[in-house]
């Protein structure tokens, strides 16, 4: 369980995001929406202790603030958008670097049975077993995004956190992801927050929306309850809902040929 | 994995080789198998064939063995460290050199010189020993300034504050010779490095700082290879960047202190080493640290070497040596293999 | 493939510019560093070089007939000099010996520790003099050295150009032309005869001890360490020094090199001297450290503590006291061969 309460963040002694209040439960997933510089990104960070903030923050009861790095790493995972690297490990050791918290305890720091099985476990999942060994400076974005998925589950998280992790794949590797996401958050109480561009493609994730603007929370809840086309013209500055239709009905149109 | 295997093999193959050579040459040509019978009499009390006079076992045990060995582990000991730290910092122009380590020692050295400072107890070993505590205290310096200013401990910082430092140490130094023209031929001499003074002596304390020192370090490759994935990445995953920070830089600058404060300062392999090796080996750290290791040491060695004896009786200086041999060497190694990976 | 290759070249000459720039050449320890060679010699027309016996009695105060200094620099004497300044302290030695101490205004730092009697002048620094202050004591002549020229300009052009008469002696690399040396002087300074009878007083020493050398089949070889670790320098042909060695029935171990040098302590044992001589005198026991280096315990000269100092002013100074160093080095490598060398 995911607590804010009053929570202020920023950069250089100035907040960016002010008086952030939400919870999210065990096995509830939600997508932050707004439009740029509206603090989404700033308050990922501010969860995943990435940068200070005030205010209560909570996961599990326990304060994030007082939290020992390792302990946050046990349960959050973020996932950023790497598009692209240029130092040649495998797909496998990469993956494998996910598991660091759990193999740094022994001695040589060398992974062990169970650490190799869900790796293998994570690689099968997103089809990556075929290029296991192939070095990561090689692969396409599509490919690259898979490794940094199976490297952010192998973490073992129960709460992943991704800061709009599909800006530069294409369409298909698009829904993939966030199919598998979805997948991933019914299981066992896990619980994603997934920042995006895109409204359609949060949907597909969870229909737990959260609308930002200059730093504060305009609006949360689910989208049946929460979008109308003033809301969202108040947020985007843009009439989205006219957009959206528009551009269903030309859809319509390609679905009848 | 059985190509690394082979590459792995062969460059302790050519380690061994460059060791065998540089103890073979010199002012007098020792042959391989004479180095096998100094050993034996010195090791063993065998008697040492005719052609060798005791003379010339003195000279091969006493001066050339320990400095090449010296050469091997100081080369190994800053190649290790440019390694680092340019993993740490993420940068490919980071050492601990530009940290202060070298202003620092020279200072400290300065100093003892100009004030004709000897501390008791250790009268050889002042010089290494103000050396290197003045070279690790400006780089601990700087962190702890860096810590001050930056909570996070921002790459961006640490090399900033680094440099200032540094400037500005040297800038003392030079007001330093300035005041005190007598002294400055030493201490000039000193800085431009150089494995001549080495004895037996030297090398205990040398073995017992940098084989554990490369060890420790390579001890943190796994922690080094997350960070190369960025600083959030590393965070994610769980390892305290600061704390990593702080252990890593710290260590390199021991390793660099303690070299630098026995031969002075000899650049150029803390620069190339991680580049060369990266090239050969990957970027796997837990290959990359002890590579870089046998690397440098290989390199320094066969550098000393040809220090001692392109004029000789006189020496060139080893930076010097380290600098002309290994700049075109480092641009053959980069640039022909050059070519950006296409993604499919 | 080509731009590979322009890149590399150019990676190695930026490289090797910074590297010729960073390093500094170091100036030697030595007092004789040459900067000229003995090819001015010609030049200068007064010198005389056979010794002889009378004095020519026309000395005078003037002897305007020089017209280049030893180094081949245009010079034009004064008539009368009264007002002498001394850049070296070989120079202000050979002054003393003519007999004109009196006449000197100033000389260098170094000259004090060779010469009694001039601490109280004022003192100027070998390498940075400082003009203003040289020009203001007026000076009639100002003798230097090739000391002074090491910093690759002449610090004394300005002198020059107020007229002031400026002698360049550089440093001799022999026995012969230190005798020229010591004449040019006393030409000079109107003492031609006094002169000539200190180099002819030089010669007779030598050649006793010559007449002792010739006759030495088993020659030692011997090293003489002008500069102790961690830096040792020598010297090979080409030096004073090194004919002396070789006067007294030695082989230098350097024979094969030039000039001034320095020695990795390797070549220096590798040589296996059966002498070493050092003239090393700013540590206090310089024949003491020899003997306790690491390393050098097979070599012949220390096995048999065949170490031994060699009085530094005496045979770091080219001028005529040179003879001196000689007769002590003879009595060193060989005792018993030059036992009867009085004094």
């Amino acid at each position: 369980m995911l607590k804010l309460e009053n929570v202020s963040a920023g950069y250089n002694g100035t907040d960016v995001i002010h008086d952030i209040s939400f919870r999210l439960s065990e096995g509830e997933s939600l997508c932050i929406l707004g439009p740029n510089s509206c603090g989404k990104t700033t308050l990922l960070r501010a969860i995943a202790k990435l940068i200070e903030s005030n205010g209560v923050l909570e996961l599990d009861g326990q304060s994030v603030h007082a939290m020992r790095r390792k302990d946050i790493a046990k349960r959050v995972a973020v996932m950023s958008q790497i598009s692209r690297v240029n130092f040649p490990y495998s797909v496998y050791d990469t993956i494998m670097m996910g598991r660091y918290q759990h193999i740094k305890k022994s001695m040589f720091k060398t992974p062990g049975e169970k650490d190799i099985a869900l790796v293998e476990a994570c690689m099968k999942e997103v089809e990556l077993t075929s290029i296991r060994d192939q070095m990561i400076d090689c692969l396409s974005g599509g490919q690259l995004q898979r490794v940094f998925l199976a490297h952010t589950l192998v973490q073992e998280p129960r709460l992943i956190l991704l800061d709009e992790p599909t800006n530069h794949l294409d369409m298909k590797h698009q829904v993939s992801l966030v199919k598998y996401l979805k997948k991933w958050s019914k299981i066992d109480g896990h619980q994603v927050i997934g920042v995006f561009h895109d409204i359609n493609l949060a949907m597909q994730l969870s229909d737990n929306l959260m609308f930002m603007k200059e730093g504060r929370i305009k609006g949360i809840g689910h989208s049946d309850d929460l979008i109308t086309t003033d809301f969202l013209k108040d947020i985007y500055d843009v009439d989205i809902v006219d957009y959206m239709i528009q551009s269903y009905k030309r859809w319509e149109k390609f679905s009848g040929k | 994995m059985k190509k690394l295997q082979l590459k792995i093999g062969i460059t302790v193959l050519i380690c061994v080789m460059v060791l065998m050579v540089a103890v073979g040459f010199g002012t007098v040509r020792i042959e391989p198998a004479n180095i096998f019978a100094i050993f034996g009499h010195k090791l063993f009390a065998l008697e040492l064939p005719s052609e060798i006079s005791d003379n010339i076992a003195s000279i091969f045990w006493t001066m050339r063995l320990p400095r090449a060995i010296a050469a091997f582990l100081v080369g190994a000991a800053l190649a290790v460290t440019g390694t680092v730290m340019q993993s740490v910092l993420r940068n490919p122009l980071a050492s601990s050199y530009t940290l202060g380590v070298s202003s620092g020692a020279s200072l400290g050295v300065a100093l003892m010189v100009v004030f004709g400072i000897s501390l008791p107890f250790i009268g050889n070993f002042s010089l290494p020993m103000i050396g290197f505590v003045f070279g690790l205290g400006t780089v601990l310096l700087a962190m702890a300034m860096a810590m001050q200013l930056d909570k996070n401990l921002e790459n961006q910082t640490i090399i900033l504050i680094g440099m200032v430092l540094s400037l500005f140490v040297s800038s003392m130094l030079t007001i330093l010779i300035v005041l005190s023209k007598e002294h400055m031929e030493q201490i000039i001499f000193w800085q431009m490095g150089s494995f001549s003074a080495i004895k037996w002596s030297h090398v205990q304390v040398l073995l017992m700082i940098i084989i554990p020192g490369i060890l420790f370090l390579m001890y943190f490759a796994q922690e080094m290879d997350i960070m190369t994935f960025g600083e959030e990445q590393a965070i994610s995953v769980g390892i305290d960047m600061r704390r990593m920070k702080i252990i890593l830089i710290t260590a390199s600058a021991l390793l660099t202190g303690t070299a630098v404060a026995f031969v002075g300062i000899i650049g150029f392999i803390d620069l190339i080493a991680p580049h060369v090796v990266r090239k050969i080996y990957g970027a796997s750290h837990r290959i990359v640290v002890p590579m870089s290791a046998l690397f440098g040491g290989a390199f320094m060695t066969l550098a000393d070497m040809v220090s001692r004896t392109i004029i000789s009786p006189s020496e060139l200086p080893i930076g010097a040596v380290t600098t002309l041999i290994g700049a075109p060497f480092f641009a053959y190694v980069y640039f022909s293999k050059r070519g950006v990976k296409r993604h499919a | 493939m080509k731009r590979n290759l322009k890149q590399y070249v150019a990676v190695l000459l930026i490289l090797m510019f910074a590297f010729t720039a960073c390093t500094s050449p170091s100036t030697s320890p030595s007092t004789t560093e040459q900067t000229e060679t003995t090819a001015n010699t010609e030049a200068s027309t007064n010198t005389q070089e056979q010794p002889s016996a009378q004095d020519t009695e026309e000395a005078t105060e003037s002897d305007e007939t020089t017209d280049t200094d030893r180094a081949g620099n245009p010079i034009t004497l004064p008539d009368n000099i009264e007002r002498v300044i001394s850049f070296a302290p070989s120079m202000t030695q050979v002054i003393e010996e003519l007999g004109f101490l009196d006449k000197l205004v100033a000389v260098d730092t170094q000259s004090p520790k060779y010469v009694d009697g001039v601490d109280g002048l004022p003192q100027f620094n070998m390498m940075t003099p400082d003009i203003e202050a040289l020009a203001a004591l007026e000076p009639d002549v100002m003798f230097v050295s090739g000391m002074s020229l090491a910093k690759g300009d002449n610090p004394f052009e300005q002198l020059v150009e107020l007229g002031i008469c400026v002698i360049m002696i550089p440093s001799s690399t022999s026995i012969e032309g230190v005798k020229e040396d010591n004449q040019f002087i006393a030409d000079v300074m109107g003492a031609s005869a006094k002169g000539q009878e200190i180099n002819q007083k030089m010669q007779e020493r030598i050649d006793a001890i010559a007449a002792i050398g010739t006759t030495i089949e088993d020659k030692k070889t011997v090293m003489f360490e002008i500069a102790a670790l961690p830096n040792i320098y020598s010297f090979g042909q080409e030096t004073f020094l090194h004919e002396m060695i070789e006067l007294i029935g030695a082989n230098n171990a350097f024979a094969d090199e030039e000039s001034w040098i320095s020695v990795s302590e390797e070549a220096a044992v590798a040589k296996n001297p059966d002498v070493i001589l050092t003239n090393v005198s700013y540590i206090e026991d310089s024949v003491g450290e020899i003997l306790a280096r690491t390393g050098w315990e097979n070599v012949k000269a220390v096995q048999e503590k065949n170490v031994y100092y060699i009085d530094n002013g005496k045979s770091s100074l080219s001028n005529h006291h040179i003879v001196e160093a000689l007769e002590e080095m003879a009595k060193a490598v060989y005792p018993d061969e030059y036992s009867a060398l009085s004094e």
